[in-house]
């Protein structure tokens, strides 16, 4: 995944709806910086960002590959 | 009549003594688990296999503090405690988790040893029902570790707490379960409530209009180094009208820095400007995260109004609660002499708390007031 913004797609579709949950976001920001459902633009393309909100969301059981 | 939650305060040192003191503060309440937040002073182990001693059928669970305090008094070298019965708590397990081989590995063997207790998955319980209490050891720096693994065997599980403390001696902090301690570890409890039930955080700052991205910080060390490609000493000077010289710990209790989410502020208090250049924080900051320097607000209209949201949330009445102070909120306490007021905000209730060397609530934080409240 190349954004911020796919990762939040993708998880989207991997839970079947169109909100992260409040405390999985929450821990996702406290990890990473990243709010999954106020996406900041200078964050959304970072390649190291993704990988670290991806391996967080890996963690806590939402593999999204 | 189902049992209630109960809290009680002693100044016994004694473990034997104490425990006599606090299960005769208890009355005839039949706890299914017993908190208990004791000074550094205190042989805790004792006091907690004491405690088990009395109520067999309890799970006791515990830490050292930075002060002890109830909705009905305060000290430091004490203990504070809350039963709570199964007016309250329909189940519960306690576990000790050990940090020697691993924070993810103690938290696991901890969550399994959790589950089989309770006969549930910690990944698929039900979160109205079930809620955790977090207890990490203060000195080692490991709360952060220990909060995401949380977050892996149970992330849709609210578990809350605090560090232990050793009231500013910054020796040894300690975690109790039953009777054994651990010095490098948490003490976990997990509970199937049987009322509603509500976690509280609170803090008394606000954002001022400076705001920082972090460009270089050695995670590990909790320790910035550059801001928006600046020197973290001299931004941060900036930013509170002081020299660099002037950083010291009343700057950083009055201007501690804070992630905010959704106008929700998460604090990471400045501990140090270090030799180096760095500002060594009591929490994890990473690359790119961004921050905002945070100025003062009020303590206790903001601790009160947080228990009154947490009333309202409950139908109406708070019926007991567990409750983790930070310790510069302490300091801050101590200075406008306030802990009266402090208690205040939980008259009405049993509550039993401590002053922590952080807080834990979905990760680690600083200069902030969690809880657990329920009906």
């Amino acid at each position: 995944m190349q954004s911020l913004e796919e990762v939040r797609h993708a998880l989207h579709a991997r839970l079947g709806a169109t909100d992260v949950p409040k405390l999985v976001n929450t821990r996702v920001f406290l990890r990473t910086g990243v709010n999954l459902s106020d996406i900041r633009g200078d964050q959304n393309a970072d390649p190291a960002l993704v990988a670290r909100v991806v391996g967080a969301l890996h963690d806590f059981g939402y593999p999204l590959s | 009549m189902q049992s209630p939650s109960v809290s009680a305060l002693t100044d016994r040192r004694d473990p034997a003594e104490a425990a006599a003191d606090l299960a005769r503060q208890f009355g005839a309440a039949a706890p299914r688990a017993v908190v208990f937040f004791c000074s550094h002073h205190h042989d805790g182990a004792a006091l907690s296999a004491a405690l088990r001693a009395r109520y067999p059928d309890a799970e006791v669970v515990g830490c050292t503090t930075a002060g002890e305090f109830t909705e009905s008094g305060h000290g430091r070298g004490g203990v504070s405690a809350l039963a709570l019965g199964e007016g309250v708590v329909r189940a519960c397990r306690g576990a000790l988790a050990r940090f020697g081989g691993g924070v993810e590995e103690g938290i696991r063997a901890a969550a399994r040893g959790m589950e089989e207790g309770l006969g549930i998955e910690l990944r698929s319980a039900d979160a109205s029902r079930y809620v955790g209490v977090v207890l990490v050891e203060g000195l080692r720096g490991k709360e952060e570790e220990a909060n995401h693994a949380l977050g892996m065997v149970a992330p849709t599980l609210q578990f809350v707490g605090g560090s232990a403390g050793d009231d500013l001696d910054f020796r040894e902090t300690r975690v109790f379960h039953n009777g054994e301690a651990s010095d490098d570890g948490a003490a976990l409890l997990l509970m199937e409530m049987a009322v509603p039930f509500t976690v509280t955080k609170t803090c008394s700052f606000e954002p001022t209009e400076h705001a920082f991205t972090i460009t270089r910080a050695d995670v590990a060390s909790r320790t910035v180094y550059e801001v928006d490609g600046r020197p973290v000493l001299e931004a941060y000077a900036d930013a509170v009208s002081a020299g660099s010289g002037a950083l010291d710990g009343g700057v950083f209790m009055r201007h501690p820095w804070g992630m905010m989410l959704d106008r929700e502020p998460w604090i990471r208090s400045p501990q140090q400007a270090l030799a180096d250049g760095g500002l060594k924080f009591y929490c994890q900051i990473e690359e790119g995260m961004r921050l905002h320097v945070m100025r003062g607000t009020d303590l206790i209209g903001q601790t009160d109004a947080s228990v009154r949201r947490a009333a309202g949330e409950l139908g109406g009445r708070v019926g007991g609660g567990l409750i983790f102070n930070c310790i510069l909120r302490r300091l801050e306490l101590d200075r406008a002499e306030a802990h009266d007021p402090f208690r205040a905000t939980f008259a009405g209730f049993p509550a039993a708390g401590f002053h922590t060397y952080g807080e834990s609530y979905l990760g680690h934080i600083n200069q902030t007031c969690t809880g657990l409240l329920f009906a």
